[in-house]
């Protein structure tokens, strides 16, 4: 009986561990979700044409009271700044959409925004080409996505007032 | 396959050729591919394309493989078939040997983009141009590789 006991406390402390790494800051890897971004907060620039040379960020949400981060891609267009996901049913973004409160870090920085999913036609046309020029290495002199195809989303970011 | 050899057959990756009715007519068309369904791809050596995405798709009527991948891991299959290997691609029930031919060139790629994007992202796009490696992004594209895939020889 002694083993049983044991063998559970050893998965209960296993969990516990699992638990406070993935939620209490140990970050996104990949396709692994994290939880707190820890990094020196700074006010958001003016410009973030810097994140052209950047592929990856990682994003911070929420659900619930636990903090839920992953790594997606970063956009900028005309000096904006615009967060994707290849496919939009996704935890991040169905929480992003309930509550547009998101942490950025980008190269080790913390930046306190609000994003919004954008539905605008005019924004995509602006986004595709950047979506197909920076991610696959395709160069276009126009770009739309196909309305009612695409499994994506976009999210313009901008700062909390 | 008994059970427990499959469960040790899955847990280890192993690999096993594609089964069906084997295709020896070359496909003139192969349009039919964008309503087959569920459609396979491995290697003649049985091998499956695992830490890579692997998308066949249609232009022309010709058919065509886009292989991407973020990881920077290499996948037996992809090396495979570029060293030459003939491909095995299972659509209705019928497997078809293929040969790949590697694109590499802005002249060969470029007019395959249109469907490219159309049918792997949903875009819609004019003035395609391959760009593998922009200055104002530099290092941020998937890895991917291109390739026509013919009847296999014999």
């Amino acid at each position: 009986m002694r083993w049983l006991v044991r063998s559970v406390l050893a998965v209960l402390t296993l969990a516990l561990l699992g638990a406070v790494a993935l939620f209490g800051g140990l970050g996104p890897r990949a396709f692994v979700p994290g939880g707190v971004l820890w990094g020196e907060v700074r006010e958001p620039p003016a410009d973030w044409s810097f994140t052209d040379a950047i592929g990856e960020i990682q994003v911070q949400t929420h659900v619930g009271p636990l903090p839920w981060s992953v790594t997606t891609w970063v956009l900028s267009d005309q000096g904006e700044l615009f967060i994707a996901a290849g496919y939009c049913e996704r935890v991040w973004t169905h929480r992003v959409m309930a509550d547009p409160k998101v942490r950025l870090r980008i190269d080790g920085v913390v930046y306190e925004m609000l994003a919004h999913r954008v539905a605008d036609r005019a924004v995509g046309a602006r986004i595709a080409p950047v979506v197909l020029h920076k991610y696959m290495g395709i160069a276009a002199d126009s770009a739309q996505f196909i309305q009612g195809e695409t499994k994506g989303c976009v999210f313009r970011v901008e700062p909390r007032p | 396959m008994r059970p427990g050899a499959l469960v040790l057959c899955l847990a280890l990756a192993c690999s096993a050729p594609l089964e069906g009715e084997l295709v020896s007519e070359p496909v003139a068309d192969w349009s039919f591919l964008a309503g087959a369904g569920d459609v396979a791809l491995a290697t003649a050596s049985g091998r499956r394309f695992r830490t890579v995405q692997a998308k066949p798709f249609v232009h022309g009527g010709a058919l065509y493989l886009q292989v991407s991948t973020i990881l920077p891991a290499s996948d037996a299959a992809l090396d495979e078939l570029r060293a030459g290997a003939e491909l095995r691609l299972r659509a209705q029930g019928r497997v078809h040997p293929l040969r790949a031919i590697e694109l590499t060139t802005g002249a060969e790629i470029d007019p395959i983009l249109p469907t490219l994007v159309r049918e792997t992202l949903a875009i819609e796009a004019t003035g395609l141009r391959w760009d593998p490696e922009p200055a104002r992004y530099p290092g941020t594209q998937i890895r991917q590789w291109f390739f026509r895939l013919e009847p296999a020889a014999g």
